[in-house]
């Protein structure tokens, strides 16, 4: 049986700043990811995760001209983490507003 | 007999269907099959290209586990599938499949199906198992490596598979008659995998009339895998799990977009939003009702709840997301651009996966931005591989499954050498199309092993193969000696026409065994009432008539689901709970009862006599009962 392997990459696991407030930095550009409530019907599982809705981010905004180039879609994606299992990836997005709606408050 | 030349074909490993099991089963089959010297030939009732439940494509794949990155364990996954089906699962089964379904995932990959990466080639991931995809030609990649493996000498197209040939307790092929030209075929085998998808139309769909067809599933997906292993003597399990989907109503329309990227309501007619007044009933369904993500059933339950108490009708609020999406953005200008690109993309939802949805917009004036579109659970579905559970009782993999559930070959029914995947297999759901097409792998390699150490050829008669041909044939000579004796050949005192017989059926399944009118409620009374209806249609299925190929091929598609019927009502009725609310609910028994009904309910027709088995089967976890981390969805 494989078990979760809890050595992750640098750029799947966002350095925590502070676990006892649960913020934490995206690997891609250091601001802070926002909380996120996964949407419902989703098999994400989890009511929170962590989302870097920095428009700014380099790899959001490297995103969009990939995906283009790579798979002909308009669409980018941002980085997500996951505070429970401690897993993390890009998340699709389609627009600059996509997913934002469930940004939960801090 | 109607004149229809017979073709007989001899091989070692028969594999029946074209869907995405199938394709599995033969790429791997075809690997083994070379080492050991092994025939191989697949029959498809359509073209493998686009045959199967992902034959019109599909945008993402549902099951992947991501083991080699450790993103998750194998346990989360039996966790995930042992939630939502209500703790009701074999974890043998799923366990043994999600282990194999990365490397499956990573073969359509290699063979060029477009999997979304970042650009430092991460998966991008839609939910924990979706992997975002341009699955637009899915199938088509997926059935090209099953051709290329087999090689298309060995593969039948357009030959529509009726029953089993059986020697004993032993499967010894399978018979089947030529969709497109009057030919019989007799296909002779060691081994036969059955992989011909789950059923549609068994219940009366919510589309009638000029909608007649219209389905969530595909309408050729007609039963064959149930009949087929049914009446081949095998043990069948979960016939009383079936699925209902929520979708737009009438078109089936996907609702996952508008509730992930739109963040849409869903509300009853007076704004309610049953998720959110309806939450304390999920106490009533507990382990289960406190699991993350809710189960498909409860959360269909909720909003049923809300339609029996008149509530209705649900609605999509899409008007309500487009206006708030739109403004939060202060700048008029672009307010007003970015109004326009959400219609778009509200459009673009449908037409690339849904188009009659968007044509029934449409035809009934809905601008998405203007007003709210209905929602509706859909009429049920046999489907294994989804989010049912429907199928044969198959065997573990030896070192995974425990004693009682493993005899020998992985996946192998009670019957020998008969082999099941994808929807043909029961209490594995949540196999998706990756996941049928690894249960497929694990069926070919299984298989060409059974044929390896059962080398001899079974035996069949010929009087046995004449008096098939001679059944399988009489709706056609039913239809040319009767056919005089009306005026209009689909009324006839003396015989019934395919259509006719289908919509009997299901208005028998619909008004007795919980469908939409009955807003899936039954109970003992009722099942019994329509069991007897059902018997009747059976003594009447021997008078169904053909005019053509076509009607012949609807006759025994209809016959396949009067059987598919039959085991559910039967099963249904077995198991005095109610288990599964989004799904049928008895309302005599209205409450889950774990002591007694935390067990399989298996089905068993004794080809010998005729007669139903029902039976009890423990269930045995592979993994200790989930804890609270579990059920917060860890």
């Amino acid at each position: 049986m494989n078990e979760r392997n809890s050595n992750l990459t640098p750029a799947c696991a966002p350095p925590v700043q502070s676990a006892a407030e649960g913020i934490y930095a995206c690997p891609h550009c250091g601001a802070a990811m926002r909380k996120w409530t996964t949407p419902a019907g989703s098999s994400w599982g989890e009511s929170v995760q962590y989302v870097c809705f920095n428009d700014e981010c380099p790899y959001y905004a490297r995103g969009w001209n990939w995906m283009q180039s790579q798979y002909n879609v308009r669409a980018s994606y941002r980085h997500r983490y996951d505070p429970l299992t401690g897993e993390s990836g890009p998340v699709p997005v389609w627009s600059e507003d996509a997913l934002k709606s469930h940004i939960a408050a801090e | 007999m109607a004149n229809f030349e017979t073709i007989e074909v001899t091989t070692d490993l028969l594999i029946l269907g074209g869907g995405m099991a199938a394709c599995g089963a033969a790429v791997e089959a075809a690997y083994w099959a070379k080492k050991n010297n092994v025939k191989v030939t697949l029959v498809d009732k359509a073209a493998m290209d686009r045959s199967g439940a992902v034959a019109m494509g599909l945008s993402a794949i549902n099951q992947y586990v991501g083991l080699k990155d450790g993103k998750n364990t194998l346990k989360d996954y039996v966790d995930y599938v042992r939630n939502d089906l209500m703790g009701i699962t074999r974890e043998d089964l799923v366990a043994n499949i999600a282990r194999h379904v990365d490397s499956t995932v990573h073969l359509f990959e290699k063979w060029g199906l477009p999997i979304w990466k970042d650009e430092k080639g991460n998966y991008v991931h839609e939910g924990r198992w979706q992997l975002m995809i341009n699955g637009e030609s899915y199938k088509v990649v997926v059935a090209e490596a099953a051709k290329n493996a087999l090689g298309m000498e060995n593969i039948y197209e357009r030959i529509f598979i009726v029953g089993p040939l059986m020697d004993g307790n032993r499967v010894a092929g399978a018979v089947g008659f030529s969709v497109r030209e009057n030919k019989f075929y007799v296909f002779k085998a060691k081994a036969v995998i059955a992989a011909m998808g789950g059923a549609v139309h068994v219940f009366k769909p919510r589309s009638s009339g000029e909608g007649l067809g219209r389905a969530w599933y595909p309408p050729w997906n007609s039963g064959s895998s149930a009949y087929f292993t049914i009446k081949a003597g095998a043990e069948m399990t979960c016939q009383e799990v079936r699925f209902i989907p929520v979708r737009f109503k009438d078109a089936y329309g996907p609702v996952g977009a508008w509730f992930l990227l739109f963040k849409s309501r869903a509300t009853n007619a007076f704004g309610e939003e049953y998720m959110v007044t309806r939450k304390t009933e999920l106490d009533n369904w507990v382990p289960y009702g406190h699991v993350k993500p809710i189960p498909a059933n409860l959360r269909n339950w909720l909003g049923m709840m809300d339609v029996m108490e008149g509530k209705g009708p649900i609605y999509m609020r899409t008007e309500e997301a487009i206006k708030k999406l739109s403004e939060a953005e202060p700048d008029e200008k672009l307010r007003k651009k970015k109004l326009k690109d959400l219609e778009s993309e509200a459009w673009e939802d449908f037409l690339d996966m849904t188009i009659s949805q968007a044509i029934l917009w449409a035809g009934t004036n809905v601008a998405p931005e203007e007003k709210p579109s209905e929602i509706a659970a859909a009429e049920p579905y046999f489907i294994g591989s989804h989010s049912g559970a429907s199928g044969a009782w198959v065997s573990g993999p030896e070192d995974l499954a425990p004693p009682e559930y493993f005899w020998g070959y992985p996946n192998m029914s009670t019957v020998q050498g008969l082999f099941c995947a994808g929807d043909a297999s029961g209490a594995s759901s949540h196999k998706f199309s990756s996941g049928s097409h690894a249960e497929g792998r694990i069926c070919g390699k299984a298989a060409v092993k059974f044929c390896v150490d059962n080398a001899d050829q079974p035996k069949i008669d010929a009087g046995t193969i004449e008096k098939l041909k001679a059944g399988i044939l009489k709706p056609i000579d039913l239809y040319e000696e009767n056919k005089k004796g009306s005026s209009d050949p689909d009324i006839n005192p003396n015989y019934i026409k395919p259509k006719a017989f289908m919509f009997r059926l299901q208005k028998i399944m619909d008004e007795y065994a919980g469908g939409v009118s009955s807003q899936f409620k039954t109970s003992k009374p009722l099942l019994e009432k329509g069991l007897e209806l059902l018997g009747f249609l059976k003594e009447d299925s021997e008078k169904l008539a053909a005019e053509n190929l076509h009607e012949l091929m609807r006759c025994w598609e209809n016959v396949h689901r009067m059987w598919q019927a039959e085991s559910h009502v039967r099963t249904v009725m077995f198991r005095e709970e109610t288990r599964w609310p989004g799904y049928y609910y008895r309302a005599d028994l209205p409450k889950m009862d774990e002591k007694n009904w935390k067990c399989f309910a298996n089905c068993l027709w004794n080809p010998a006599t005729g007669e139903w088995k029902m039976i009890k089967r423990e269930i045995i976890p592979m993994y200790k009962e989930a804890g609270d981390y579990e059920l917060l969805g860890g």
